[in-house]
């Protein structure tokens, strides 16, 4: 026993050495390299949030600079070019309006194809369909008219608000001024509107010129219907009190 | 003569533990110090990022709840956003068929044309009657004019005919460009 009080009092300094930096070695490893790596991780995350708070408060900013009245409008007038369904009441009228600013008599006019009744976002899309980017109702008219009417027809037909596309037809001239016949294949555009937003983190999408410009064309173009434009439903962000509902 | 050397040629067993003993000592008091300073540094980083990620957290919060409170008009842009473009598209598809009738002018000012037929490709088929070989002549001439000018491409004469009457009666296609 006294040799080893003996031992420990004659080591006494190198062992208190030994014990500190074995202390010091054990804290480095299991303290201080872990905080190192905390540390690193919380700047990480330091990082990572102040770039979705840049993000976020741009989206905000952009937000509150954008005038919601003016947004309902040109929703509306780009839904009245391409509504999101059918909509064969306006299809119906802008045909008709066409044709009475043309000076043109509806002789027929047939839905084309399949339409299908169920809801449109539940419809197949064709491959035409696919190759243009958006839904169509195909159908065929047939009109009677002099020769300078029903040129100013073809003329005014894809000029109108309610898009319209002539996909085929043929003219056989007359001799003289007699009225002539003609049966044109034609397109009308519509497409249903997306239903829900992005996270809150998505970038909020901004209108190019190129949008503007279709924006400025869209709302030149003449709405030959006698239906009124109202502003869209706000599908987004809408809860459906009828989950069931169209 | 043989040297005779008192001192000894080695330290002691004593002095080089004692060596040992203020090296060890120095190292044990820097690695203190070091890991002391570095737990007090490592400490206060701790905190003040904490403090930010608490703070940026909060701002993130307010942020998205305003956000969310203007959904409405961000679910206008996306739609406006995206009824823009399928317009866009729209548009591309419906060809200004208006804009051929001139360049059916062009081809016969005399209106020589019979019958016309428009197709889903863009083609344009028409059976003509020239009174001459020179009108037909003249037809296919004006023809290649538009085509250079870049108003029509791929012009064809499919068929050409002498008729008994002396009349010629042919068949062209091409494609309008509508170039502006």
């Amino acid at each position: 026993m006294s040799t080893i009080q003996s031992t420990l009092r004659q080591y006494q300094n190198l062992v208190i050495s030994g014990v500190i930096i074995l202390f010091c070695v054990v804290g480095i490893l299991f303290a201080a390299v872990p905080s190192i790596a905390k540390i690193q991780e919380m700047v990480q995350t330091t990082v990572t949030l102040s770039g979705e708070i840049r993000t976020l408060s741009e989206k905000q900013s952009a937000l509150q600079n954008l005038d919601e009245i003016s947004l309902r409008e040109q929703l509306a007038n780009a839904l009245s070019a391409v509504p999101a369904e059918r909509s064969f009441p306006t299809l119906f009228e802008t045909v008709e309006g066409v044709a009475a600013q043309t000076n043109v008599a509806i002789k027929s006019m047939n839905l084309a194809g399949g339409t299908t009744l169920a809801t449109p976002s539940a419809s197949k899309i064709s491959a035409t369909e696919k190759k243009i980017g958006t839904r169509t109702v195909p159908f065929t008219i047939t009109v009677e008219g002099g020769m300078s009417a029903l040129e100013n027809f073809i003329t005014l037909t894809p000029n109108v608000r309610r898009l319209l596309r002539i996909k085929t037809f043929s003219i056989t001239f007359p001799k003289d001024i007699s009225p002539i016949t003609i049966s044109v294949d034609m397109d009308a555009f519509y497409e249903p509107l997306p239903t829900s937003v992005g996270k809150t983190k998505a970038i909020l999408p901004t209108l190019t010129a190129a949008d503007e410009e279709v924006i400025t064309k869209l709302s030149q173009l003449p709405l030959v219907t006698t239906q009124t434009t109202e502003a869209p439903p706000p599908l987004i962000g809408r809860v459906k009190s009828d989950p069931f509902s169209p | 003569m043989s040297d005779i050397n008192l001192l000894q040629r080695k330290a002691g067993a004593f002095e080089q533990f004692s060596e040992l003993e203020r090296k060890l000592r120095v190292v044990s008091v820097w690695l203190l110090s070091g890991l002391f300073l570095g737990g007090l540094v490592i400490g206060v980083t701790f905190l003040v990022l904490n403090g930010r990620i608490r703070s940026f957290e909060m701002e993130k919060v307010t942020l998205a709840r305003d956000i969310n409170a203007q959904t409405t008009k961000e679910g206008l842009l996306l739609s406006l956003k995206d009824r823009v473009g399928i317009a866009a598209k729209a548009l591309d598809a419906a060809k200004p068929w208006g804009k051929l009738f001139p360049i059916l002018n062009e081809i016969a000012p005399n209106g020589g044309f019979l019958s016309l037929t428009i197709e889903e490709s863009g083609r344009v088929s028409a059976d003509m009657e020239a009174f001459s070989v020179d009108d037909a002549v003249l037809y296919v001439a004006n023809l290649m004019l538009l085509f250079e000018d870049r108003k029509i491409r791929s012009p064809q004469l499919l068929s050409f005919a002498l008729l008994e009457t002396g009349r010629i009666h042919m068949s062209v296609s091409f494609y309008p460009t509508f170039a502006p």
